[in-house]
């Protein structure tokens, strides 16, 4: 579970980039953050991750208040992180790129093997494991940086404008399989996104403006997009 | 099981950052190996200078009385075991200084010739027990000349000291120098590569199994460099050794007079690979430390 208590963000200079910020995001659901560039969405999942800290209020993640940690490590080893770019290690080929973290954290090769054969096969590249990630197109190394986020199994992840380099086909596939890893994997899931078509996943909407919440609405309470839902 | 295998895979990251580094490892080891072998031929040139100076000064406690032609030795002797400071007489009699003479300037004098004096050899227990001994000798008036000289010992003494001083002073410079330039390189290569460190920090990957890597290549770059400027400043002694000390000091009866010894240049290539090590592995340290917070 995420909670999120009046939590501000202001920088040094005095621009303020999160006001008042209040949220909750139960175990399991999958949170879209929409809102225009600037808006703070990006900020707010680095806060989550502690890729930044916050001015004031409090964020607790699994009931843990993340401003008393100090090993962030820790944290963010419950995390699974997606960036637009898909951030690559370009020298890696795709097994390990993905395997990397496992390595990291002494898992052994038998195990590895295991689970990024399983992460790959989710996100449909298992048979460009030995590639190069620069011989791959946008919306696969986008997939292969899902994968590398739910190797580990971690219970929350989160996305930051996911599909902001993709064309708007992969955009739709990268987005339908969010939503199946969040059905089959129950992972809690907060992507940050400025694509409207978001609407038609009938997923819960959180929408940033001017730094602020300006609307929260619940898939029951959303339109149907008829031949559009995925 | 689970730790050892985390140190294999920081040592094969390191390996894959030097592979990365490519042609820039070249330049690096070069710098470093360039400035451990001049960091070696300052120690090779301070050891040779206390060499020499402790070669001149082993005699500094001892001096020679040249007896007249009718003092005989026997006599001086028994009034010099008289003295608790002496510790040890030696007499080189007059034909054989004249012996060693002839060899030395390889000339087969008639014996007629010889000019040499009897000669007695006095060793003092302590440096400062010298002087006044042989100022009361020269009162006994049995003498042609004593020789002990005693200004040029304390200039000597000065110019090892000197030697040592300098010596240090270069050491702690290259040093320093070494320290920098493994320090900026790993420095640099954190630079290049912060993206990639900062998408690291954020998949929860653990502090040292980032910084390991980095350490490691720093005790890399330092053991090669060490290991290659000692063995060019090996092969530079051995050329060195077997050609000009040949020429210049065998032929002068200085043999191992200047010349550090085997064991003295196994000592300095030791200490050459243990303080390449040290300071790379320390500056790799600090690096990280300060450019690398996880």
């Amino acid at each position: 579970m995420i909670e999120l208590y009046r939590v501000c963000k202001e920088y040094s200079n005095g621009q303020l980039a999160l006001k008042d910020i209040n949220l909750h995001v139960p175990m399991g659901q999958m949170v879209f953050l929409i809102g225009e560039s600037g808006a703070g969405k990006s900020t707010l999942l680095k806060i989550l991750y502690k890729g930044e800290e916050f001015t004031s209020g409090r964020v607790l993640i699994g009931r843990v208040d993340i401003s008393r940690l100090i090993d962030y490590s820790q944290l963010r080893r419950r995390i699974g992180l997606i960036f637009q770019d898909a951030s690559l290690l370009p020298h890696l080929t795709v097994f390990d790129n993905v395997a990397y973290i496992l390595r990291a954290q002494g898992a052994s090769e038998r195990e590895i093997r295991y689970r990024v054969e399983g992460a790959l096969n989710v996100v449909g590249l298992l048979d460009k494991a030995k590639e190069m990630p620069q011989h791959l197109s946008g919306g696969e190394r986008q997939r292969v940086g899902i994968a590398r986020a739910i190797v580990t199994n971690p219970p929350i992840l989160l996305a930051d404008e996911p599909t902001g380099n993709l064309d708007p086909v992969n955009s739709l596939k990268i987005f339908q399989l969010f939503k199946e890893i969040n059905e089959k994997l129950q992972m809690t899931m907060v992507i940050a996104t400025h694509d409207p078509r978001v609407h038609q996943l009938r997923k819960r909407i959180v929408q940033i403006s001017n730094n602020q919440i300006t609307m929260d609405t619940e898939p029951s309470n959303l339109p149907m997009f008829g031949s559009l839902v995925l | 099981m689970k730790s050892l295998r985390m140190l294999v895979r920081v040592f094969a990251e390191s390996g894959l950052g030097l592979w990365r580094s490519g042609w820039l490892n070249a330049v690096i080891i070069s710098i470093l190996m360039s400035t451990l072998i001049v960091f070696g031929i300052m120690l090779e040139f301070s050891v040779s200078l206390k060499k020499i100076a402790s070669n001149l000064l082993g005699s500094q406690n001892e001096f020679a009385i040249y007896l007249k032609d009718s003092v005989p030795p026997q006599s001086i002797i028994d009034r010099l075991k008289n003295f608790s400071e002496v510790v040890e007489v030696k007499i080189i009699s007059k034909e054989d200084a004249w012996t060693q003479t002839k060899k030395l300037v390889q000339i087969d004098f008639d014996n007629s010739l010889n000019s040499m004096p009897n000669t007695i050899v006095v060793k003092v227990r302590r440096v400062n027990e010298a002087a006044p001994l042989v100022n009361k000798i020269k009162t006994w008036e049995v003498h042609e000349h004593i020789s002990y000289a005693y200004e040029y010992i304390k200039k000597l003494n000065v110019i090892k000291h000197f030697a040592i001083l300098i010596g240090s002073f270069i050491s702690v410079l290259l040093a320093i120098a070494t320290f920098v330039i493994n320090f900026n390189t790993i420095e640099l290569v954190i630079r290049a590569r912060k993206e990639e460190l900062n998408l690291l920090r954020f998949m929860g990957v653990t502090n040292w199994f980032i910084k390991g890597p980095f350490v490691v290549q720093g005790i890399l770059y330092g053991l090669v460099s060490s290991l290659a400027a000692g063995s060019i400043l090996l092969a530079l002694d051995s050329f060195a050794r077997y050609n000009w000390k040949k020429v210049i000091f065998e032929s002068l009866g200085l043999i191992d007079f200047f010349w550090p010894s085997s064991e003295e240049l196994t000592q300095i290539l030791i200490i050459l690979t243990l303080a390449g090590i040290a300071f790379s592995s320390a500056s790799s340290f600090w690096a990280t430390e300060r450019r690398l917070s996880v």
